[in-house]
């Protein structure tokens, strides 16, 4: 379960730097506060720089919140970040896989780092390459594989440990029609395996297919959240693509 | 530790497989650097220096004239041939090394106490040749001091009056200038061995981690950042270590095989010395490698990492530069410099020069704690959030 509360970000800009003292700073995440449920899959959706892998990034411990406090399975993501990192899954923006080790290779590798015991690692990366469907790519090296591929060793990598909740930053990013569907029966299979899963996109579609809970994210801010059905009862809009559209503020007619 | 060895053993598989970096590691460093510096020096060495137990052969133009010189130069190992094609043609093809004339009066002109004529013809523009010209010359002029002490002596004069000193020539140095060369050799190409060795796995460990994208998810696994540091830092190390110690051992098979007798006045190549310079250099295999991962640490990209250690790598060479070109004093201080205090141990170690306890602890202590300065401010890198920002 991943709780967040009143998230804060800011970075300074690059080319402020060069300026010294008079620094720029950007505000990534102003304020971002949500619940994602074990036994759910829960969507942050929102336009390209709303804030989505900045707040994703702040979930899965990389960057610490400038304010506000997330928690993960009730681990602080700041001060307990070694727990909260052990309960969870990142699956990045790229999939950021080895070239040069094989697929299996690279799932291995996280299994080993996660703390497996060494007889294990070889039946759950059986497990696995079966579950995600590589048994034709699982013993060559990475380099060159497709992106569906790619996804599927870094999702594959992300699940070895078996963690309870499993964060991805825009995972059918670049992915063709049968991978996303293929993708989608994975990550269903893993809600009703009660796993929390936490996924970014800006594809309405992609959402509205898969997500059991929606939280709209808005230049920083969430600006609603709810069940698909409560978001389209609260902007009064029957599309949801319209209710999207209405949550962030914007006027309809303008948007054609 | 099972998070140590994994992450270990991960980057020395990752950089086994990677070929560009294995080459530099394994094959640049240690056998084409000393086979590239070494081999010409050697070489060099043994064209230079004059061989005076082997026997040569100069032609020389109606020997008849003189039998006392040809006996005398056969005592002196040279033996004479007579020139019995056109003079000329023979030298500009390299027939003759060398021609000894002598001119038709030489033995009329030398029995009545007068001067007489010899031409000696040699090619200047080859080696043989002018090694051989140095060796007639100086025989030559043995004889010439020959004959005029004895026509003194028949006349009745002291050979003393014509030497109004004895001339006695020490040279304290040992070895010449190429021997020395190679003495202060091997440290350098130790050195560009150990730079080159873990330059593209330090790239790889760090900036090309980021580029790829794999930091990040591997930062979201719960592995705490020293640990990832120290492991990525071991597998680099073991390959500079690697690197200079297989540069060590093909230098030292080098000065094996060559036929380099010349050299054995200078540098033994016993194993034990070579050994040595291994234990020296160690101090420098922890420098250059957290020295090399905090460059490719802080750098942003696989590009700027490279750029940023092609420049580092000038440092380590120029201790090479200002001990060649300016008179360097050893000093305590100086040895606490890490690489230069290298540069200085390892010619010592080579020429059994002896080295005061203080300078060897000095650059230990001054390499290591350069090394452990560098180690730490890679692990505070790792620690920051700006690490994930390519």
């Amino acid at each position: 379960m991943i709780e967040a509360q009143g998230l804060y970000k800011q970075f300074r800009t690059k080319a402020s730097l060069k300026r010294g003292r008079r620094q720029k700073k950007v505000e990534a995440v102003r304020d971002v506060s949500f619940r994602a449920e074990n036994g759910a899959i829960t969507g942050l959706l929102g336009a390209n720089g709303a804030g989505k892998s900045t707040t994703l990034r702040m979930l899965a411990t990389l960057i610490r919140p400038d304010a506000g406090r997330a928690a993960i399975d009730g681990f602080d993501v700041v001060s307990q970040a070694m727990a909260a990192r052990s309960q969870i899954g990142f699956l990045p923006h790229n999939a950021g896989i080895y070239p040069r080790l094989t697929a299996v290779e690279n799932i291995q590798y996280y299994a080993r780092i996660a703390g497996l015991p060494d007889d294990e690692v070889d039946v759950r990366v059986e497990e696995l390459v079966t579950l995600l469907d590589m048994e034709a790519f699982a013993l060559r090296r990475t380099d060159g594989f497709s992106q569906g591929q790619r996804t599927k060793v870094a999702l594959a990598r992300a699940l070895v440990h078996r963690p309870r909740t499993v964060i991805l930053d825009e995972p059918t990013n670049g992915l063709d029609v049968m991978a996303t569907r293929n993708l989608r029966v994975i990550l269903r299979r893993l809600r009703d395996q009660g796993h929390c899963i936490l996924l970014s996109s800006h594809v309405m579609q992609e959402v509205t297919a898969l997500c059991d809970h929606v939280a709209i994210i808005d230049d920083g801010r969430i600006a609603i959240s709810g069940s698909i059905a409560d978001i389209q009862a609260q902007t009064g809009q029957e599309d949801f693509e319209d209710a999207f559209v209405v949550a962030i503020g914007q006027s309809l007619e303008a948007q054609g | 530790m099972k998070q140590f060895i994994a992450i270990f053993r991960k980057e020395v598989l990752d950089n086994i497989r990677d070929r560009r970096s294995l080459f530099f590691a394994l094959l640049y460093g240690p056998l084409l650097l000393p086979a590239l510096i070494i081999g010409p020096i050697a070489l060099g060495v043994k064209k230079h220096s004059i061989n005076f137990e082997q026997s040569q052969t100069i032609h020389m133009e109606a020997p008849e004239r003189a039998p006392n010189l040809v006996q005398y130069l056969r005592e002196e190992n040279i033996r004479v041939a007579p020139v019995d094609e056109d003079l000329k043609s023979g030298l500009e093809e390299g027939h003759f090394s060398m021609v000894l004339s002598l001119a038709e009066d030489y033995e009329t002109r030398l029995r009545q106490g007068q001067t007489a004529t010899m031409l000696l013809h040699y090619n200047g523009a080859d080696d043989e040749s002018t090694k051989l010209y140095r060796k007639v010359h100086s025989i030559l002029s043995r004889y010439g001091q020959q004959l005029t002490a004895q026509r003194m002596q028949i006349r009745g004069m002291d050979t003393a009056f014509l030497k109004p000193f004895h001339l006695i020539e020490e040279n304290v140095a040992t070895g010449n200038d190429a021997e020395k060369m190679l003495a202060r050799m091997l440290p350098f190409i130790v050195i560009l061995s150990l730079t080159m060795g873990g330059f593209y796995l330090a790239v790889d460990t760090t900036a090309g981690e980021r580029e790829r994208h794999s930091l990040e998810p591997l930062l979201s696994l719960s592995v705490s950042r020293q640990v990832l540091v120290a492991a990525k830092f071991c597998a680099v190390m073991l390959f500079v270590g690697l690197s200079g110690f297989l540069s060590i051992l093909s230098a030292f098979i080098l000065f094996q095989c060559l036929p380099v007798k010349e050299l054995s006045a200078l540098i033994q190549p016993d194993p034990w010395r070579f050994f040595l310079v291994f234990l020296v250099s160690l101090p420098l295999v922890v420098f250059f490698t957290s020295a090399m991962m905090l460059i490719a640490t802080y750098a942003k990209n696989t590009k700027e990492a490279q750029t940023h250690l092609g420049m580092a790598m000038m440092l380590p060479m120029a201790p090479f530069f200002i001990i060649q070109f300016a008179n360097v004093k050893t000093s305590t201080v100086l040895m606490a410099v890490p690489v230069m205090s290298q540069y200085l141990s390892i010619e010592k170690v080579l020429t059994g020069e002896a080295q005061a306890l203080a300078a060897v602890v000095a650059s230990v202590a001054g390499t290591l704690f350069c090394a452990l300065c560098c180690y730490l401010i890679t692990v505070l890198l790792y620690r920051k959030e700006d690490i994930l920002n390519s």
